[in-house]
């Protein structure tokens, strides 16, 4: 079909006329909503919350405690991605690596070296208190491996790959999720004895410190294996 | 709850711990096994003490994960079980330790998928269900089997971000997550807004499910990979969408458009299937003709029904898996069958295959006989009976057609390794027909087995096999169009395939 | 209609404007964005349709006090970790078929692969 300087193909006519209806369907769903409020789960959530009295993030009591299993396989996802970079860690560079130079900026390795210890802070500190205000431990471990992005461009990824012994830390990585199977299980079972009498705030602190680490390690995994890769800029 | 933390604790620890002591690969998924044997078992013994149970997981009262345990739920997770046995002794130890972990991974996931009864418990695994299919699926690293994955990748991402939204919605109106809670709280009066977000989360489990016109992507997925990948693949892991219909379907009802559906994936699938010539493409759009009959089944709405569904789901595992084993063992799976006199295959193959297609022609006794009759029994509709003898006369057709090339044609390989596991599988899924016996009862057994199904279930194939006769000639050199199957246009036709839903479900 | 409401429809736009993109493009890589443009304005949509001008954050809720549904934002949390994996893992697998094929075109890729197929003995 022509339209004015234009060829537009049947195919495409057809495309865009579908996608059109699909999200006409869904705004007319939503139309169809009306103002009326059900009492929805979330209520119920937060008026739970102070159940356990020393978790005051309700939305990490969902996460963290209600529904830890589905958390648990939100870590099994993680680590499967983990797993099928690492299954083709063998593939080739398209260059050589090795003779690739860093970014050559005083100003950029500087402010690295000098900036990287505060990110590492910040991740630590909102893995550490993920159960009393907004963070947790997914976001305090990829702020952390994103923090050591920034060193690896300014100083070259395979000296801070070398320093970080990624091999050896990979297998700290299944260790967790072991922590988290275990916690799924019991906290399930017991979870006044697990999450408030037996350790407190322990049992969380140690679950979100070791999601941190874990996820950590996997973040740096991947950008490690992409910065590895990458082609010539 | 203690039969799925068992069941699914013990698959993960067994895929971590392969990974990581790769020498005792073997062993560890064989203790997997066991737990997961034993969580079917206390399952099991759940049911028959307390009946069908829908609970919370965990003591966290209204606010915890729910599951369910019902026949659907204990035939999959025995399908799990079973499928484990049968792969794990065909493996033997031959693949890397990595292999071994993304198995007991998607062993562990569909395991839990049964007994999920929460959308968005149902969302997670099925989405860990397809990461580690796509990694199974490309694990040789072939060109080709990386594109497959790729593909899937795309379009599964794409269809739960649909199921997403449909959960956004149905979230909104009905207030819960669990679909017994949602249940209770619509009271058989679901809104426009909440079955427009089940179309949504339909449209999405349908794409893992293996639909026609959603699933496009299944075909190349299941033939390119591995023999062991694709046995899983088509006998347990595409039903864990199914699964999410069955659970879904309770809450709206959708029984004539499952019906309209399971209809076209049946005869379309079965067209697929008969004009193309590699086996394991064959096996491949059967695999999507037969879940036309599960759709058939949850669309009839009764108890029963759903029951035939579920037995139609465990026994389609069974022999699917036997059918890729075999065909994969004898390394004939990307052959043209059309030039099978070049072919040669060790006894226990062309057994193998036997077993498995008078399975699936639904020759009596043969476990499919059992599960076809009970569907038949509870369809009321004429038309819906004419679709599932097409689909019958279909699938003897091409099981016909890939049984003349592999079993009279292709020479028998006496020389050759031949792989006696075949020959067990086979023998189980052989006597599996008693299954039926048990869970059915010797009363209902009598009226599936009279003598007008007898007649009909053996006139089907002979038929098949006199029109296969006038019909060979102009059916080798024929090959299946691709362009259904790119990426382009599966895309295109599962939103097609959402726009046909949404018509159906406003125009009846 | 509430803002909401107004904000998520919105959403479901973006969402369409992503599903235009992963069929009309034929780069991968122009696919793989448009994906994950439709992943993050689902979690958007996910995010708004409960929304409520004037809900505060579920930080320690006391009663009397309108706070934001906890559990929209619990679970959105868990898909943008999957989404995250399903990205890494969609780049490793391009990568690999772009050093495979040297083309980012999917209909070549394709017909490559079916070539390889077909031809390849088993």
């Amino acid at each position: 079909m022509e339209m004015g300087k234009y060829s537009v193909s049947m195919k495409t006519l057809y495309v865009v006329v579908i996608v059109v209806l699909f999200g006409a369907i869904t705004i007319g769903a939503l139309f169809m909503v009306g103002d009326s409020e059900v009492s929805r789960l979330g209520a119920v959530y937060l008026e739970r919350s102070q159940e356990i009295s020393n978790i005051s993030n309700a939305v990490f009591s969902v996460y963290g405690m209600y529904r830890f299993y589905d958390t648990l396989f939100e870590l099994l996802i993680f680590s499967t991605a983990v797993l099928g970079i690492t299954i083709f860690s063998d593939l080739e560079p398209s260059i050589d690596s090795g003779s690739r130079k860093p970014v050559e900026s005083h100003v950029v390795s500087a402010s690295a070296s000098f900036l990287y210890p505060i990110i590492a802070v910040f991740g630590i500190y909102l893995a550490f208190s993920a159960h009393l205000g907004p963070g947790g431990g997914f976001a305090g471990g990829v702020i952390g491996g994103t923090g050591i992005l920034l060193l690896a461009l300014a100083k070259g990824a395979e000296e801070t790959a070398r320093n970080f012994r990624e091999d050896s830390m990979k297998q700290l990585e299944y260790l967790v999720l072991f922590l988290a199977l275990s916690v799924a299980i019991l906290g399930a079972l017991y979870p006044i004895k697990v999450y408030r009498d037996a350790l407190g705030t322990g049992v969380i602190t140690l679950v979100n410190i070791s999601i941190a680490m874990k996820v950590f390690i996997g973040t740096w995994a991947i950008l490690h294996f992409f910065v590895k890769h990458r082609g010539e800029v | 709850m203690i039969a799925l933390f068992v069941g699914v604790s013990s698959y993960l620890s067994a895929g971590i711990l392969s990974l990581i002591f790769s020498r005792y690969r073997f062993w560890f998924s064989l203790v997997g096994w066991v737990g997961g044997l034993i969580g079917t078992s206390l399952g099991i013994s759940s049911y028959l003490g307390s009946g069908p149970l829908v609970g919370k997981l965990g003591r966290w009262g209204i606010l915890g994960i729910e599951i369910i345990i019902d026949q659907t739920t204990l035939l999959f997770a025995g399908l799990v079980v079973v499928l484990n046995l049968f792969t794990l002794i065909y493996l033997r130890g031959t693949k890397k330790g990595v292999f071994y972990c993304l198995y007991n991974f998607l062993l562990a996931t569909t395991f839990s998928i049964a007994f999920s009864h929460d959308l968005f418990n149902l969302y997670v695994t099925i989405e860990f269900m397809s990461l580690v299919s796509i990694l199974l699926i490309g694990y040789e690293r072939k060109a080709y089997q990386i594109y497959a994955g790729a593909k899937y990748l795309i379009m599964s991402s794409l269809a739960m971000s649909l199921y997403l939204i449909g959960l956004g919605l149905v979230y909104r109106v009905g207030g819960s997550l669990g679909i017994g809670e949602l249940a209770r709280t619509l009271d058989g009066g679901a809104g426009s807004c909440i079955s427009l977000g089940i179309c949504l989360m339909l449209t999405g489990l349908a794409v893992k499910g293996g639909v026609f016109l959603f699933s496009m992507w299944l075909p190349d997925a299941h033939s390119y990979s591995d023999t062991v990948v694709s046995a899983l693949l088509s006998g347990m892991a595409i039903k864990s969408g199914l699964i999410g219909i069955i659970r879904v379907s309770g809450l709206v009802d959708l029984g004539q458009l499952l019906l309209i559906l399971g209809a076209l994936t049946g005869i379309a699938g079965a067209i697929f299937a008969l004009m193309s010539n590699r086996p394991k493409k064959i096996l491949a759009h059967s695999t999507i003709s037969q879940v036309g009959y599960i759709l058939l089944g949850i669309g009839t709405g009764t108890s029963a029904g759903i029951l035939a569904a579920s037995l139609h789901l465990f026994f389609h595992g069974l022999f699917k898996a036997l059918l890729f084993l075999s065909v994969g063992s004898a390394e004939v799976g990307r052959d043209n069958i059309d030039r099978a006199r070049d072919l040669s295959l060790p006894w226990t193959s062309k057994v193998g295959l036997f077993i498995g297609s008078v399975s699936i022609m639904a020759i009596p006794p043969f476990n499919k006989y059992f599960s076809k009759t009970l569907l038949v029994e509870q369809v009321n509709q004429e038309w819906v009976w004419f679709a599932m003898l097409a689909i019958g006369l279909g699938t003897a057709l091409y099981t016909l057609r890939l049984d003349w090339a592999l079993i009279v044609e292709a020479r028998t390989d006496r020389t050759g390794k031949s792989d006696l596991s075949i020959v067990a599988v086979a023998l189980a899924v052989g006597l599996s027909s008693f299954l039926a016996w048990v869970i059915l009862g010797s009363a209902e057994m009598a009226q599936l087995l009279n003598f007008h199904h007898l007649i009909a279930y053996i006139a089907i194939p002979l038929v098949g096999g006199l029109a296969l006769l006038g019909m060979r000639k102009r059916l080798s050199g024929l090959s299946a169009p691709y362009f259904p199957f790119s990426l382009e246009n599966s895309l295109v036709s599962l939103f097609t395939g959402f726009l046909v839903i949404e018509l159906v479900l406003f125009a009846l | 209609m509430s803002t909401g409401l107004l904000a998520s429809a919105i959403s479901v736009v973006i969402v369409c404007i992503g599903v235009l993109g992963l069929i009309l493009k034929r780069n991968l890589l122009m696919k793989l964005l448009s994906l994950n443009i439709v992943n993050t304005a689902t979690i958007l949509f996910f995010v708004l349709i409960v929304y409520n001008p004037g809900d505060r954050a579920p930080i320690d809720p006391t009663p009397g006090v309108q706070y934001a549904d906890p559990l929209p934002q619990a679970l959105v949390l868990t898909s943008i970790v999957i989404n995250f994996g399903v990205l890494a893992l969609s780049l490793l697998f391009t990568m690999v078929l772009v050093k495979r094929y040297h083309t980012l075109d999917l209909i070549k890729i394709e017909d490559f692969v079916r070539r390889e197929f077909e031809e390849e003995k088993s």
